[in-house]
């Protein structure tokens, strides 16, 4: 691989890590949501050094195109992040749940007090 | 004197609510009602609280299983000694509710479900006639128990069952069924099934409509493997 072209990749992950980095500091994305991100940020700039270790570990698979075991490797590190951020929304599922049924409850219970402080 | 709490998990249902409303306070003079108005976008709250009813306004629509959770933690606030769930369609006949009763009493039961095939007949489509069948068979296989009619929602319930399932996610979100009958086994809660009955939908739309039955199926096939693989819960 050129260069120039190890230069990009890597490029392309540092402005992705910034990216994330300052959507943290201006608390516009959650620390614990972040992290994923930065992984995966992490993962593009090692990309870009990725065929001195892929290549002969292709080599030893028996795989006769190196780049198809990177795209296993991202699409299993993207289906592990699909899998996190649906444990998030099933949390966050439970947790609107439990506020649906109090606002529901004190909602009867301050109309009741409301009746009674009427009579 | 025993406290019972009738509590009717309601969504859209202005055309049948306040029929459903007058049959029960008729039959069951003595029974508090809870209407839990599951976001309906309709009249059914209005209607409900006219009637005379109490009526827990839930925010947006949570299904059906989190409606009735929503009533059982209100029946624990306040102090209820029993709890019946009925459907504000109204398929269930409030005049067999004695007959939940009488069998809670008789059997020492702490759940009675109300079962339409113990006797009589009721009319249902194909996918739903394998889907009971279905779940009986695996309710019978795990509790050993005959249960006829797993998929109904005409049950009554003793302060620790209701308690039990107040609490977290012991009760399911979308629709219970003969997941919840194997928890509550598990849980070492005597469930048994008395005689009910029960009317065809005579207006609005089913809670089981719209549902795909087969992916119901396969997703109650899941809660069915998780209730046996699970631990204990509090």
């Amino acid at each position: 691989m050129h260069l120039g072209i190890r230069l990009i990749i890597f490029g392309l992950g540092l402005i992705l890590s910034i990216i994330i980095f300052e959507l943290v500091r201006r608390k516009k994305f959650r620390e614990e949501l972040s992290l994923i991100w930065f992984i995966v940020g992490f993962a593009i700039m090692a990309s870009s050094v990725a065929d001195l270790i892929v290549d002969p570990i292709a080599k030893k698979l028996g795989i006769g195109y190196p780049p198809a075991l990177v795209f296993v490797w991202v699409i299993f590190l993207l289906i592990l992040a699909l899998l996190y951020f649906s444990t998030v929304i099933s949390d966050l599922k439970g947790k609107i749940k439990e506020l649906g049924q109090k606002i529901a409850l004190m909602e009867f219970e301050q109309n009741e007090k409301h009746k009674k402080d009427g009579d | 004197m025993k406290s019972y709490l009738i509590i009717i998990p309601a969504y859209n249902e202005e055309e049948n609510i306040a029929k459903v409303l007058k049959d029960i306070k008729e039959s069951n003079p003595d029974v508090d009602i809870l209407v839990v108005n599951d976001g309906s976008t309709d009249n059914t709250s209005k209607i409900a609280k006219q009637m005379g009813v109490m009526v827990l306004d839930i925010p947006f629509n949570m299904g059906y299983g989190g409606a009735i959770q929503t009533g059982f933690r209100f029946a624990e606030e306040n102090g209820y000694d029993f709890v019946i769930t009925m459907d504000g369609d109204d398929q269930h006949d409030p005049y067999s509710v004695k007959n939940l009763i009488e069998s809670m009493e008789q059997e020492g039961a702490d759940v009675v479900i109300g079962s339409r095939f113990i006797e009589g007949t009721y009319k249902m489509g194909i996918a739903k006639k394998i889907g009971v069948w279905l779940f009986s068979k695996i309710a019978r296989l795990y509790t050993g128990m005959n249960f006829t009619d797993p998929t109904s929602g005409f049950q009554l319930f003793n302060s620790n069952v209701f308690s039990y399932l107040s609490r977290g996610d012991n009760y399911p979100l979308d629709y219970p069924d003969v997941n919840i009958i194997m928890a509550l086994h598990k849980m070492r809660f005597k469930v048994v099934e008395a005689p009910v009955r029960m009317m065809e939908k005579p207006n609005g739309k089913s809670m089981h409509s719209g549902l795909k039955p087969m992916v119901y199926v396969i997703k109650m096939f899941l809660a069915v493997v998780m209730v046996w693989v699970r631990r204990k819960g509090k």
